[in-house]
């Protein structure tokens, strides 16, 4: 499905990633583990079509996406400190990207009940997020990113932002909400359990390549 | 602060209110009332969009691009803040007057006989001079937030499939609407109580509420119809501060999820369009910042004067003369003191201000430190309650109190350097609050173990971390007091005028010498205000200041 191909990016000067290569296949999750600094979150952000990378190719399938902006490219990604809009309430969060594609309210209005119910936060739709715990801010960046139906559901680092006692719980929660998608995803991860935990396939990276895990 | 505060609040009251059942207010006047209210609003209004107009597009540029002397040009566009308005308006005077650069290049190029430009006098003027001020209002507030703005909001709605505008739309706009509604409120305050400029800069019949007042007491002697315009002008300006206040606090709802900790997202511009834009930004900002200012000191050093009998013909040259006129004190001079004499009269008034402002302010600052939060709070909004009524109300209450003795019985006004210590208290009080709550408690306590009494350590341990501190409250007194013009316009004696007060008569009097001289001092005074300013960046304090929620006052407004 998404295939990437020899990207090179340098970072103030120096070289960060130097010819990353992998695939991703259908319903798949893959996990990149790598140290802090690795390059980890850059090949996030350039797959997502954030950054431009000076050179390699993102494919989806047979369609060439290098040059297509982030906007436009139907990938999903939640963000290490999950992004969510302060100015908007937990359901307008997640209504927004089904309110950007010009869905009908009708339509709206009942995508978000249903995310929201499976994330087990009907009570929570008016609620503001910056009042959510940490897990709850989680559950909903999920269910943002979920709700429109992305082709492609991407992770950077979710639990980094989580107290310890929390992860071991969530990352099943996690993991079953994930494979519930069906979706193929790219988990993003310094953490070698939590990779291990999750993961159809784990590739490392470091020193600016890809090595299988 | 009862006493030289609320006391000359009370009299304005007083005398609008004593002279009712007396004269059946036979004093007031509907039209004197709702043309100069009407007009500042309307010119307040005006100000403040084309303030936003400049001022966002500003911000973004200083947030999100790198270029070339960036940091210069952004020192510049935060001057304003500190010049006294009466250095503002002879700038502009310069500039766009009849006699202003702009009109002596028009005339040399088209060969004309009169200026063609005349706009000195008129509201387009008043305008330009309230965008200089405050363009750098909204430069630094929202500038701040835009650089503050979590780049992850902006590429999260992009991965939600929202275009770039979309994106800023919903996203951002909202994010920043905060700090763009406070900026506009602030520079709407600001505008509506505008006093030097619309004095100067503005002619007949462009009056906003403070000139109203100024001139219902100098030319038409009404005190209590100044008195009626006071309070209006009170009430206009606390309901604008509360709201103000309200909007400040809708910012914090969003908490510091929109916030980044260490982004910088600025970077070279990259397309043409952004090329073209920062090219064109950088232009408009220089000619806007640095013109007016530049215009002044080269104007102070040439003589421009009409060769006699010979109209449009001008003769020209380099000349320190109006430097050198400002130590002579000319017997035929029809004015009642010397340029040099003011100057003596202002170092003596702002170094009587830097004893009292700091004195009083230091001691305040303690007591808040001290005190629990609630008395603090209080006392922090008493202490910034003369910056909201204003300096000329200010002028004018103390005017009403304090003109018999003993007040008025020395050669030199004492109230002044009070007014003015009223104006630069909440400086000083900003600045040493959090300088004093930085030094660590076990600090203190160790020099106590050590055996050092209770003011031994205030000496050994406070003295020498706040004395950064202390001279930027210092130079704050200084360079309030120096440029200080709305208060000063009401309580200077004719015989013992401060700066600003001298610059606005020979700006108003006829003849080259006394405009020359008049810019001169402009210029000396922008140089030392600019100094001061300066100091006060560069000094690195301890504890988080905010020097910014006062422009208005360094302004000498």
């Amino acid at each position: 499905m998404l295939r990437i191909l020899d990207i090179w990016k340098t970072y103030e000067g120096k070289p960060l990633l130097t010819g990353v290569s992998f695939d991703v296949k259908e319903g798949e999750i893959v996990c990149l583990l790598g140290p802090s600094g690795s390059g980890k979150s850059t090949l996030l952000r350039i797959i997502a079509g954030l950054e431009k990378a000076e050179s390699g190719q993102v494919y989806w399938g047979n369609d060439d996406v290098t040059g297509i902006p982030a906007h436009k490219r139907g990938f999903g990604l939640m963000f290490q400190d999950y992004a969510l809009f302060p100015h908007l309430t937990v359901a307008e969060n997640i209504a927004f990207g089904l309110r950007i594609a010009k869905h009908d309210k009708a339509d709206i209005k009942r995508q978000v009940k249903h995310a929201l119910e499976n994330i087990h936060m009907q009570d929570f739709a008016d609620r503001s997020v910056t009042e959510l715990s940490g897990g709850e801010q989680q559950r909903v960046a999920l269910a943002r990113a979920l709700v429109t139906n992305p082709r492609l559901l991407m992770l950077d680092e979710p639990m980094s932002a989580l107290d310890q006692d929390l992860r071991a719980y969530l990352i099943r929660d996690l993991s079953s909400r994930l494979r519930d998608s069906k979706k193929p995803v790219i988990y993003v991860t310094h953490n070698r359990q939590e990779a291990f935990d999750l993961a159809d396939r784990v590739l490392l990276l470091s020193e600016g390549k890809i090595h299988i895990g | 602060m009862l006493l030289f505060f609320f006391r000359p609040l009370l009299a304005i009251f007083r005398i609008v209110f004593s002279s009712r059942f007396s004269q059946e207010w036979a004093f007031f006047s509907w039209n004197q009332l709702t043309r100069p209210l009407l007009f500042s609003f309307q010119q307040a209004f005006l100000s403040t969009g084309l303030t936003l107009l400049i001022g966002l597009p500003a911000a973004y540029l200083f947030a999100r691009y790198d270029f070339p002397a960036r940091k210069m040009l952004r020192a510049f566009s935060l001057i304003p803040f500190i010049l006294p308005t009466v250095v503002v308006a002879a700038a502009f005077n310069t500039l766009i007057g009849p006699r202003g650069w702009i009109n002596l290049l028009l005339m040399q190029l088209f060969n004309l006989t009169e200026p063609p430009l005349s706009i000195l006098n008129k509201l387009p003027a008043i305008l330009l001079a309230h965008v200089f001020y405050n363009t750098s209002i909204v430069i630094r507030i929202v500038g701040q937030s835009l650089e503050r703005l979590n780049p992850n909001m902006i590429e999260a709605a992009y991965v939600l499939q929202a275009s770039p505008f979309q994106a800023w739309r919903k996203i951002a706009l909202p994010l920043l609407m905060p700090s763009i509604a406070g900026a506009a409120m602030l520079a709407f305050l600001f505008n509506f109580t505008s006093f030097g400029v619309v004095l100067m800069l503005g002619g007949p019949g462009y009056a906003t509420l403070e000139v109203a007042i100024y001139s219902q007491v100098f030319e038409r002697f009404n005190l209590p119809m100044a008195g009626v315009l006071a309070i209006v002008q009170l009430t206009v300006t606390w309901l604008i501060a509360i709201v103000q206040n309200r909007v400040g606090h809708t910012g914090i709802r969003f908490g510091n999820a929109a916030t980044a900790n260490e982004s910088s997202l600025r970077r070279r511009p990259e397309r043409g369009a952004e090329k073209a834009f920062v090219i064109t930004m950088c232009i408009f900002l220089v000619l806007l910042f640095i013109l007016p200012l530049l215009s002044l000191a080269a104007r102070s050093f040439v003589t421009l004067e009409a060769a006699r009998g010979e109209r449009g013909k001008i003769d020209t040259g380099f000349t320190f003369r109006y430097y050198a006129e400002l130590f002579r004190n000319r017997q035929d001079s029809i004015f009642y003191a010397s340029p040099v004499a003011s100057i003596q009269h202002s170092l003596l008034y702002s170094f009587l201000t830097m004893i009292i402002a700091t004195g009083i302010g230091l001691l305040t600052s303690y007591a808040i430190v001290i005190t629990g939060k609630r008395f603090s709070r209080i006392m922090e909004l008493l202490f910034m309650l003369p910056l909201g009524a204003g300096s000329v109300i200010l002028g004018l209450g103390f005017l009403l109190t304090f003109n018999h003795a003993p007040w008025t019985s020395g050669r030199y006004p004492v109230i002044l350097p009070i007014a003015h210590a009223l104006i630069a208290l909440p400086f000083v009080v900003r600045t040493m609050v959090p300088a004093i709550k930085s030094i660590p408690q076990n600090l203190r306590d160790a020099a106590a173990v050590m055996g050092a009494n209770h003011w031994r350590v205030r000496r050994e341990i406070d003295f020498p971390i706040l004395s950064r501190a202390l001279m930027v409250s210092l130079a704050f007194c200084f360079t309030i007091s120096l440029g200080e013009f709305g208060a000063s316009g009401f309580l200077a004696n004719a015989s013992t005028p401060t700066v600003p007060i001298a610059i606005f008569r020979y700006m108003s009097q006829p003849g080259a010498l006394n405009y020359g001289q008049a810019l001169a001092m402009s210029t000396l005074l922008m140089i030392t205000c600019v100094a001061g300013s300066f100091f006060i960046e560069h000094m690195r304090l301890p504890g988080k200041t905010e020097t910014l929620p006062s422009g208005k006052y360094l302004t000498g407004k």
